[in-house]
């Protein structure tokens, strides 16, 4: 080969090396993530919890005229688990407690998060005595868009404990993705 | 001219091209980069303008639920106050202008009745897009009973 094409080869190659570099470049510097697109997904997550829990269910779905919050609810539903072998306290809709809750909460994150196009997981566990293994008290339930697992980057409202008297400790968590 | 230095100006000539044609491309990489930074970074400001309106809300003594010289209720805005505060707005218009700038805040409520209360609206006399951004929040009503607690959320868009 003559000394003249080796160096076009050469210049060829710097060229390939040098448009390689760029388009990663390019790459890496769009994908960055917001930091405060993610400072909001981690407020949405700690926020919603304590929101949720606090609402207070609509006048005549209780039996009894009673009006109790969603944090009632949950309690009722750790108080009488599992809800296949006995009755709860609460009756809203007809429904056990745990099944009430699991419902509501869904609806209303649906109506905020899922509206968003957020995906989101929701999980209640039940520690009735420390050390023992936590009981899932619901079923995790994920929005309309889809869930969060662990392999996806999210943002968790951390766990949110709800002591009971009698039941144990109740500890709810988040989970908000995009 | 002999034929060894005709080949050797014709390289030369070809190096330079393909150097113009590297700086050519480098340009042209480096302007279209610069054009997608600087929206990205007009877009990061708008957000952060957002979160700051947000934050400001959420803290604001004329929303927050609040009893007494407790401690004021996280994430929770008080209805009771809320109704009341358009007058407020109106009549200290400069004062709140300062604090939210060019900004609308809506309340929304989604459980148990759905209702939607627009609380500032201060829009520029020019705009070109305006970003929605979103908070959960409690909605405390006393004039609905004891300690009710309506689930909504807080709207706050601002323009650029």
């Amino acid at each position: 080969m003559r000394k003249g094409q080796m160096e076009i080869i050469g210049l060829v190659v710097i060229v390939i090396l040098i448009t390689l570099g760029m388009l990663f470049l390019a790459k890496f510097a769009l994908n960055t993530k917001q930091a405060n697109t993610l400072l909001l997904r981690k407020g949405l997550a700690s926020s919603s919890v304590p929101a949720l829990l606090k609402t207070t269910v609509d006048a005549g779905i209780c039996e009894g005229g009673a009006v109790p919050q969603l944090q009632d609810i949950l309690e009722d539903c750790a108080r009488n688990y599992p809800p296949e072998l006995s009755r709860s306290v609460l009756s809203c809709e007809g429904k056990h407690s745990c099944d009430f809750f699991r419902d509501t909460a869904q609806k209303l994150l649906d109506s905020t998060l899922g509206s968003w196009r957020k995906k989101y997981e929701f999980r209640s566990h039940l520690i009735r005595t420390p050390g023992i293994e936590p009981i899932a008290l619901l079923d995790p339930f994920v929005g309309s868009e889809g869930g969060c697992p662990s392999t996806k980057p999210r943002d968790s409202s951390g766990a949110f404990p709800l002591p009971t008297p009698d039941a144990g400790l109740i500890q709810s968590v988040l989970f908000v993705c995009d | 001219m002999n034929k060894k230095s005709q080949i050797h100006l014709s390289e030369t000539v070809a190096i330079i091209f393909i150097f113009f044609i590297l700086i050519l491309f480098a340009a042209i990489f480096y302007f279209n980069f610069q054009k997608v930074a600087f929206k990205e970074k007009q877009k990061e400001l708008v957000e952060a303008r957002a979160i700051d309106v947000i934050t400001k809300s959420l803290f604001l003594p004329e929303f927050l639920c609040s009893k007494g010289e407790a401690e004021p209720e996280s994430n929770c805005l008080d209805m009771m106050k809320v109704r009341n505060s358009a007058k407020i707005f109106e009549r200290y218009n400069q004062t709140y202008f300062e604090i939210f700038s060019y900004a609308t805040i809506t309340i929304n409520q989604t459980y148990p009745e759905h209702f939607k209360m627009i609380v500032y609206d201060q829009k520029p006399p020019v705009w070109e897009q305006k970003k929605p951004t979103f908070f959960v929040v409690s909605l405390k009503d006393e004039a609905q009973g004891k300690d009710f607690y309506g689930f909504g959320h807080l709207i706050v868009e601002v323009y650029s």
